[in-house]
């Protein structure tokens, strides 16, 4: 074991050398800190383990990866096999090559494709410091584990759901007892998470969806705000006033408004290379998920709180973190990289969950059950109505709100909020250039609002906004008076929260989002990701395939474009199609029963796909169609669109058939075994030799 | 005297404005000129043509976009613009509310007719977003032809008293040929 992690411990110094040669090649600053010994966290995770009984984890509780020693384990693993894959005898890194790892870290996923130049920065960027965070949670991690939850006792997700809880050691005297010997009443506020928005269903609280959203919506803004052309938007091939006053006038003032957010020097980066501006925009919004995610979790101040010299203040501060969002926020973006960022973050700061956590629970229906004690317990008592008070902030589109707790201050809890650092935090970075950088160049995509709402039902929630840079208005004040402030015992019960499964969530949150960098990605791939070969080679192969097609009819077929089209009201089969040279009129037998349309060749030809999924394309000029795809060979004209197979998990599902049709597509390679049954494994070839993809085939899918 | 004076202060006041300049865009031919100081960037992130004002290190410039599109408004499609001006508060409420934002006040329906411009329809809004307050102007310009050109103005609150006028004697001073 000794010899291992020696051998271990060399292969990672002889990685972390050449990368720190790289790293200095490419100019880089970053920082590169020594791989500590994780035994103390190890000790840790093992005293909060005796306080939580495996039953009451339920579900959660197969979610090992979220221990500190495993991501450890994995970044190391991602070193060795980056050692083994990227780095040459000559010592210098394969730059191009692709490069694979076994597992996608913080998840049971397959694995994502990088090359060894991305993957070197993303263990430059992310591993190292991920692994360096993981080493200072190490140094300050005598804590005492009760201290954050305050002695919540551990719930299940169904427990709470079903409102069997486990009786606490919170009632309102047991938790002064608790807070004079152990904690304080720091833990006065607890946040839970929930989504009042209608685009984030209640069901799916703020979890892998929602956020998803948000990133995507990160992404799409800036690629979508800054490619999109100044045009008149047209309604079915004519200006319509809806339109002019509509999609026309937002998506130029939304250009305008990235437009004025640039620095010379982004103007100048963008004169030369608009990828360029793109990558800017990126990273700036990255920075500002970064300075945000140090606003919620008071990181750095963090480190200091570990220490736990400061139990309240630290209970506070990470019932704070408990907030899925900044939890997604910060592993998605937190340190300042976005594409990659899955790799080690998601554990950073479950790790530092992992730590305090003890319960489990949905958010969802922690909320919904957090206003069920609420209207249980205190209406009788102030007659004002089914009323809860909550803080909440706001992201975008997606609110993470919190129920009033409890103790001894109960409706001054307003107070309490603004008087603790998580406020604080947040008062700061709504004044940080972050915040108005990033807003500037990205309207609407991101914004922040920190406020409290009261209300008699959690979808009615949020009443009052409190929007940064504004005063607050008077509905702060004259709804104060309604906010109740819920018994210890009971809203404790409700607030079961389960750090373990909020990390989890992160995790999936964080890897869904990179999922979504990848798609755009692999959409800007499909155009660019082949060479003029490869290009030709498939257009020849397709037009062999295509029943009458020539090859010079898909000529610049790489860069056909999605158009917009409308039924010609006026005229009986035919549809107006935009194109670049403007409206064209395609007259087409069933115009209802088209799906989608491709326009090239500077739009004189179209590929039109009807909703049965069959092709014909079309000459635009000669106001004729050219030729019918046959039936089976649509794969082919989904591959010249760049429908193609992105990657391998596309292919679970799909028939055998399927799956050889796609792989002969996309030039795969692959071996093939039939059993005595007749059932079928697929062996699939990957770009670097390693870890082959295996699909099983049972006889009934064998054909 | 005073005429001289007067004369004089037209043509440094002239001379300080900026400098006209020729482009050729979607195979329009226009003149303009650009405010002293500012940058012109032809073809910039979709915008075919773009001023931007001053750098502001604290926050957003100016920006006005000048968009020839190339279309010609055959049926007169934008002679009723002014009956249907309501929708363009009810858009911009719309993409307000979507944006954390808020509308200030909305300019009342301009037609006017500039040197060589037949007809140039103008309004506008001030609003606030969470990052600061804007005047948004949006002119529909006829020239050349009959041929729209789109301008779109964004002037942010800080420099709506110096800047305004500077757009307003950009966008009057264009010409197109036909």
């Amino acid at each position: 074991m000794k010899n291992t992690d020696q051998q271990n411990g060399k292969i990672i110094m002889n990685s972390l050398s050449k990368l720190l040669a790289f790293a200095i090649c490419l100019q880089l600053t970053v920082g590169i800190y020594p791989v500590q010994n994780h035994m103390a966290y190890a000790q840790d995770d093992r005293s909060i383990s005796t306080n939580e009984s495996k039953a009451n984890r339920g579900p959660a509780s197969d979610n090992l990866n979220m221990d500190a020693n495993e991501a450890n384990d994995h970044s190391k693993n991602y070193i060795k096999l980056f050692n083994d894959q990227c780095v040459g005898s000559n010592g210098k890194i394969k730059g191009s090559t692709a490069f694979m790892h076994d597992k996608e870290i913080g998840s049971s996923e397959e694995p994502r494709m990088y090359n060894c130049s991305e993957a070197a920065t993303i263990i430059q960027k992310i591993i190292i410091p991920g692994m360096n965070d993981i080493s200072e949670e190490v140094k300050h991690s005598k804590i005492n584990p009760n201290c954050p939850t305050c002695g919540i006792p551990n719930q299940d997700e169904d427990s709470v759901k079903n409102g069997q809880l486990v009786s606490g050691s919170c009632s309102a005297e047991e938790q002064k007892k608790f807070a004079k010997q152990d904690c304080s009443f720091g833990c006065n506020i607890l946040y839970t998470i929930g989504s009042q928005d209608k685009s984030c269903p209640k069901s799916s609280g703020i979890s892998g969806k929602c956020a998803l959203e948000i990133s995507k919506g990160v992404l799409k803004g800036i690629y979508d705000v800054l490619a999109f052309p100044f045009i008149m938007v047209k309604d079915a091939g004519v200006w319509t006033y809806n339109k002019i006053f509509g999609k026309s006038e937002n998506e130029t003032t939304e250009k305008s408004q990235v437009l004025s957010g640039l620095t010379d020097q982004d103007i100048k980066d963008g004169e030369k290379n608009p990828e360029k501006l793109k990558q800017t925009l990126l990273q700036r919004s990255a920075k500002f998920f970064n300075d945000l995610g140090k606003a919620i979790i008071g990181y750095p101040e963090y480190e200091e709180k570990s220490k736990c010299a400061d139990c309240a203040a630290k209970a506070d501060l990470m019932c704070g973190v408990i907030g899925n969002t900044s939890g997604f926020l910060i592993t998605m973006f937190g340190n300042g990289a976005i594409f990659g960022a899955t790799e080690g973050i998601a554990e950073r700061i479950a790790s530092k969950l992992v730590k305090v956590s003890k319960g489990t629970g949905k958010f969802a229906s922690i909320a919904s059950k957090t206003i069920l004690v609420a209207e249980k317990t205190s209406l009788a008592a102030t007659k004002v109505g089914k009323f809860v008070s909550k803080p909440f902030i706001r992201f975008g589109e997606v609110v993470a709100s919190g129920a009033s707790k409890v103790s001894v201050s109960s409706l001054k809890w307003w107070e309490s909020f603004k008087s603790k650092k998580l406020y604080e935090n947040l008062i700061k970075f709504k004044d940080s250039r972050s915040l108005k950088v990033v807003s500037n160049s990205i309207p609407g995509k991101i914004t922040l609002s920190i406020g409290r709402g009261v209300s008699n039902s959690f979808e009615k929630a949020g009443v009052f906004v409190k929007k940064i840079g504004k005063v607050a208005s008077n509905i702060q004040e004259t709804t104060h008076d309604f906010g109740l402030g819920l018994t210890n015992s009971k809203l404790l019960r409700a607030q079961k929260i389960n750090k373990l499964r909020s990390a989890k969530a992160a995790a999936n949150a964080t890897n869904e989002a990179l999922r979504g960098v990848d798609e755009l990605k692999v959409v800007k791939d499909a155009s660019e990701g082949r060479t003029a070969e490869q290009w030709t080679d498939l257009k020849q192969k397709a037009s062999n395939e295509l029943q009458g097609l020539k090859v010079k009819h898909l000529d610049d077929v790489e860069n056909a474009v999605p158009a917009e089209f409308e039924i010609n009201a006026g005229k009986e089969k035919s549809i107006l199609v935009e194109t670049s040279k403007g409206t064209r009129e395609l007259k087409i037998a069933k115009p209802a029963d088209v799906e989608s349309i491709h326009t090239y060749q500077d739009g004189k030809l179209a590929i039109v796909q009807h909703r049965d999924g069959s092709y014909i394309i079309h000459d635009m000029d000669a106001g004729s169609h050219l030729t019918q795809v046959p039936k089976g060979k649509e794969e082919f004209v989904d591959a010249l669109l760049g429908k193609k197979t992105k990657n391998f998990d596309d292919l679970e599902g799909m028939s055998y058939t399927q799956v050889k049709t796609n792989l002969k597509i996309n030039g795969t390679k692959f071996t093939e075994e039939v059993d005595a049954t007749g059932a079928k494994t697929m062996k699939i070839e990957t770009p670097n030799g390693c870890n082959p993809k295996s699909l099983s085939f049972g006889v009934d899918k064998a054909i | 005297m005073k005429t001289i004076l007067s004369i004089l202060l037209v043509i440094c006041g002239a001379k300080a404005f900026g400098e006209s300049k020729n482009y050729n865009i979607q195979n329009q031919k226009i003149t303009i000129d650009v405010p002293t100081g500012w940058k012109d960037v032809e073809d910039f992130a979709g915008s075919p043509l773009t001023f931007f004002g001053p750098e502001n290190k604290d926050g957003p410039r100016t920006v006005v976009t000048i968009s020839p599109t190339g279309q010609e408004d055959k049926n007169h499609f934008f002679a009723d613009m002014k009956k249907n001006i309501a929708g363009y508060k009810v858009g911009r409420e719309d993409w307000l509310k979507g944006n954390f934002g808020t509308s200030i006040s909305y300019d009342k329906y301009k037609e006017e007719k500039w040197t060589g411009i037949e007809v140039a329809r103008e309004f506008g809004y001030h609003y606030e977003l969470p990052s600061g307050k804007f005047y948004e102007r949006s002119v529909y310009v006829m020239c050349g032809g009959n041929k729209l050109v789109y301008i779109k103005s964004l002037v942010p609150e800080q420099f709506e008293s110096t800047h305004n006028s500077l757009v307003e004697k950009s966008i009057k001073s264009l010409g197109c040929a036909k």
